[in-house]
């Protein structure tokens, strides 16, 4: 017999047995025998007042036994909400610990997204986004602290999502425009404007002892740093044209201002870094490679100048109220400098080949040409030598 | 709710001194009770008699001030005694060999002789049911009780767990084993 045959039958004789049905006249009879015998051995006396509060007890308890009727879905659903969120919180305070390249990193990110999401006006979520770049440069910090085998990698993947953050909030500065206040606009801006040249600032200082695929990973996300501080510079001085009496022309020449001496202190840093070029000395041992450096060095130094240039005359034009060429002139001298600090990291040996000289670029303020520095022998041997070297892998 | 009437029917009877509410119990309770000990017995009359039986010390327990939680598993539990009492006493009168007290029941037994007195159903059902507790008297007996209260009378797992003494948790494994050994029996 399989087991659906059997099963089969057992449906059948459950059937049958469902149709069975006692005897009429047999069923009457025990009952009335049975009612007899129940009359006849009920006690007569009342029962006592403790009997009839157990009795009752006993009845209603199922009603009142709370503790018996909750604790199963109490436990239940306490075990559900410490699964849920007691879970949850402790990955989320334990990704909030995670760095580039740890399992839980994403989960941080998502969290912030969360966070992001919930936050209740665009000017909120510019400053949110603004505190997630601080810790994506503390991350970078962290990364570069750390002895870890992958740090290239990690490191690259900061300044991905750091960058990625920079554009985010370029975006939303964009999209706050013609809907936050005034006032919004401005502590938005100002705000925008110092952290991102905090984070310019901190990224150029953890620059140092990076391979040039990190250094360009890493000036790539402070131009969108900047690019996003220029964004918020815009907005303000258009804020300024239409509300003058919130925002005043002073307010707009002081983020310019910030912004100028933040490119200039970054590019002065990043020369002063770089191995100072002695175009004469190359010139001298006549090699091509070192003819082809000192050319792209020049013109390299050109941008930086005429980066300079742009940059002073920012504050100039800002202070006769000329907002939109003061503008215009940022943009260009902060593109100029960035591109110069591009190449020169493109063209940069790894650290510790090069002699470090002193920074050869004008201050700010000056409009004088770059004067070169004088070298030792031993030094420009081998500047040229890793001029060689680099050239040969550009070609 | 079925619980709920049998509790307030024990309260109205104890403490209201209420014979009708004993009455009500019987009405209640005595087709299941009757059916339960029907196909497991050869006879009408002897089902009659344990069903009746069955109430009997009903009164007897409750006269005794005994608690019952679950009056209608207390009552399937009286009757399954009673049918196992019943298979042991005859055994030991006509010194046959023992018998399982649970549910192997003398089914298979000559018919003839000790369905006089039932319908054709009843002895068609206690055919089929021989026939099956053959492949199911293969299996230990607590699969067997838990199967057949389960799939011939129908009762709820907190039923069975009462009346088989044991954890609701534990029938519902014991039942779900049960149908697995029937499958690997083929």
């Amino acid at each position: 017999m399989s087991y659906y045959q059997l099963l089969k039958k057992i449906r059948k004789i459950k059937a049958i047995v469902q149709r069975s049905k006692p005897d009429p006249v047999w069923l009457l009879s025990t009952r009335s025998t049975l009612l007899m015998q129940v009359k006849n051995t009920l006690p007569v006396e009342a029962p006592r007042k403790k009997e009839v509060a157990g009795e009752l007890y006993k009845f209603v308890s199922p009603f009142f036994n709370f503790s018996k009727m909750i604790r199963k879905p109490v436990f239940a659903g306490l075990a559900v909400i410490v699964t849920l969120f007691g879970g949850s919180l402790f990955s989320v305070s334990a990704a909030e610990q995670s760095l580039p390249g740890d399992f839980l990193y994403s989960v941080k990110l998502a969290t912030e997204q969360a966070r992001l999401a919930m936050a209740k006006d665009s000017k909120d979520k510019v400053k949110l986004k603004t505190e997630f770049t601080e810790r994506r440069v503390d991350e970078m910090k962290k990364v570069i602290a750390a002895p870890d085998a992958n740090k290239k990698e990690k490191v690259i993947q900061t300044a991905e999502v750091l960058k990625r953050d920079m554009d985010t909030i370029k975006q939303q500065l964009g999209d706050m425009q013609g809907k936050a206040g005034a006032q919004d606009i401005k502590d938005t801006a100002k705000m925008i404007d110092q952290k991102t040249s905090a984070v310019v600032q901190a990224l150029q200082d953890s620059k140092l002892e990076m391979s040039p695929e990190e250094k360009a990973k890493i000036t790539e996300a402070q131009e969108a740093a900047s690019s996003a501080s220029v964004k918020a510079i815009e907005i303000l001085a258009d804020t300024h044209k239409t509300d003058g009496d919130v925002v005043s022309q002073q307010d707009v020449a002081d983020v310019l201002k910030t912004h100028g001496e933040m490119v200039s202190k970054t590019m002065s840093q990043s020369f002063g870094s770089m191995p100072a070029i002695d175009a004469a000395s190359s010139t001298t041992l006549g090699s091509a490679s070192g003819t082809a450096m000192t050319t792209t060095t020049s013109s390299n130094l050109q941008k930086v100048t005429e980066a300079q240039k742009s940059l002073s005359e920012v504050d100039q034009l800002a202070d006769e109220n000329k907002m939109d060429e003061a503008i215009a002139k940022l943009k260009v001298g902060t593109q100029q400098a960035f591109d110069a600090q591009k190449t020169l990291e493109q063209q940069a040996p790894t650290t510790g080949t090069a002699v470090i000289n002193e920074p050869a670029l004008p201050s700010a303020s000056s409009t004088e040409p770059v004067q070169n520095t004088t070298t030792t022998p031993d030094a420009s041997t081998s500047t040229l030598e890793s001029s060689e070297v680099d050239t040969g892998q550009g070609g | 709710m079925t619980q709920l009437i049998d509790r307030y029917l024990l309260y109205r009877l104890k403490i209201k001194r209420d014979p009708d509410a004993f009455a009500k119990i019987y009405d209640r309770h005595i087709e299941s009770i009757y059916r339960f000990v029907i196909i497991k017995l050869p006879r009408k009359e002897d089902a009659q008699d344990i069903t009746a039986e069955t109430f009997t010390r009903l009164w007897q327990h409750l006269q005794n001030q005994k608690e019952i939680t679950n009056l209608r598993a207390f009552l399937y539990q009286i009757a399954r005694n009673l049918v196992a009492d019943f298979y042991r006493n005859r055994d030991v009168i006509s010194e046959a060999q023992t018998e399982d007290v649970t549910f192997g029941l003398d089914l298979t037994s000559n018919v003839t002789q000790t369905d006089m007195g039932r319908g054709k159903d009843q002895i068609e059902a206690r055919t089929e049911l021989a026939l099956v507790l053959k492949q199911v008297d293969k299996l230990k007996d607590d699969f067997r009780d838990v199967l057949a209260l389960r799939l011939i009378d129908g009762l709820k797992f907190s039923d069975i767990a009462t009346i088989l003494n044991k954890d609701v948790g534990h029938v519902r494994v014991i039942y779900h084993r049960a149908l697995k050994a029937i499958k690997d029996l083929n």
